[in-house]
């Protein structure tokens, strides 16, 4: 396979999009490549910023207080009802005041108390065939830094040009 | 309690969950709301980090998906179904709050050359929570439709298929919305961070 066609099919393999044959020779090319392969460690540098976050936790009891209210007929929050324009005296709107108060006390309570307590493992879900993918991206990786550790003794003693920053091989084709 | 004890029975599957919830069993709603809740808060989260307001966004999404739930289609995964109106919701809210700057119907251009730097790894020294930091805040300078695939693919590691089944689009279009969405974000990012940057 040429570089060109590989270069364009480099972000499907990172993202295991590729079929097995087609994959294949993409990434015996990028065993052999060193310029492909530094393509694809820029993509990989770049999905390397997407970290996995803490979870947020879920209050306890939130499926049963939302499915409660479902069958209520409550159809949400964020549902553009111009709630307050209802509401007649002022009593009613102080009332309604005091209530969503109480509401949001009850909700940071929960939610404070479900992070305290709730710190459930999260994402290490890996589709099951993207072990393959793995491996094959670890002996890139060393072969990537085995590159630029033998980087400065390719160079004429002296000539430390700052051109000499970047990897060898980029571009030759197989 | 009966919802207990439906959750501790993994083989009843989400079909049957949807058909006795449509009989008006509240307990196998309370199941279904149980079995997505996690993945819900944990993509809705990316969008905002405010806690009470993912929980709103959350909450709201499982109540719409509860109005809507005869028009689920059964050869559907309800998985994805509720996640799309988990990334409505989102959208709805940011739009009617005036949140989200960058609307865009057409898929926006990435102008000017394709930038010569490549962008690095996070600095070793970050912390997860710093480099989330970051890149969160890029994320929400991207127009909203670039800002959804980058979510879908690199946090939530959904498979192409299924997030063109999810925003409604073809596999050509989610593939070049994501090349379009990851240069747009080295480009943000490096403007940001330009010592992130390196030559390529
Ligand atoms: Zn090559």
């Amino acid at each position: 396979m040429k570089c060109e066609a590989v270069k364009p099919l480099v972000a499907g393999y990172l993202d295991n999009e590729l079929s097995e044959s087609q994959a294949a020779p993409v990434r015996q090319h990028l065993l052999d490549c060193a310029g492909c392969r530094n393509e694809m460690q820029s993509q990989t540098a770049q999905k390397s910023w997407f970290v996995p976050t803490e979870p947020i936790a879920v209050p306890d009891g939130f499926a049963t207080r939302v499915s409660r209210r479902a069958f209520a007929g409550d159809k949400g929050l964020l549902v553009p009802a111009p709630r307050q324009e209802v509401q007649r005296g002022e009593a009613r709107i102080l009332q309604f005041v005091i209530q969503m108060t109480a509401v949001a006390a009850v909700v940071l309570l929960i939610l404070a108390l479900g992070m305290k307590f709730n710190a459930h493992p999260e994402g290490s879900e890996l589709r099951a065939d993207s072990s393959d993918l793995r491996e094959a991206l670890e002996v890139m990786e060393r072969l990537n830094r085995e590159e630029q550790f033998q980087l400065p003794q390719d160079n004429p003693p002296g000539a430390s040009q700052p051109e000499a920053t970047q990897p060898v091989g980029s571009g030759v084709g197989k | 309690m009966a919802l207990r004890l439906m959750k501790s029975l993994p083989e009843i599957e989400d079909q049957e969950l949807v058909a006795r919830t449509l009989d008006g069993d509240r307990d196998a709603f309370g199941v279904l709301v149980e079995r997505y809740q996690d993945r819900v808060f944990g993509l809705v989260r990316h969008y905002t980090r405010n806690p009470v307001e993912v929980e709103d966004i959350v909450q709201d999404t499982f109540l719409k998906a509860f109005t809507r739930l005869s028009s689920f289609q059964r050869q559907g995964s309800f998985h994805n179904w509720v996640y799309r109106i988990a990334v409505n919701t989102t959208l709805d809210l940011f739009k009617r709050q005036g949140r989200n700057p960058v609307q865009t119907v057409e898929d926006p251009e990435v102008i000017g050359a394709p930038p010569t730097r490549s962008l690095m790894r996070p600095d070793a020294q970050l912390k997860e929570r710093e480099i989330a930091e970051v890149t969160h805040k890029v994320l929400a300078e991207l127009p909203e439709i670039f800002r959804t695939v980058l979510i879908l693919r690199e946090f939530e590691q959904q498979a192409y298929q299924d997030i063109a089944d999810l925003l409604g689009i073809s596999i050509g279009t989610v593939e070049s919305r994501l090349f379009r969405a990851r240069a747009k974000f080295k480009e943000l990012i490096l403007q940001r961070y330009p010592e992130y940057g390196q030559v390529e």
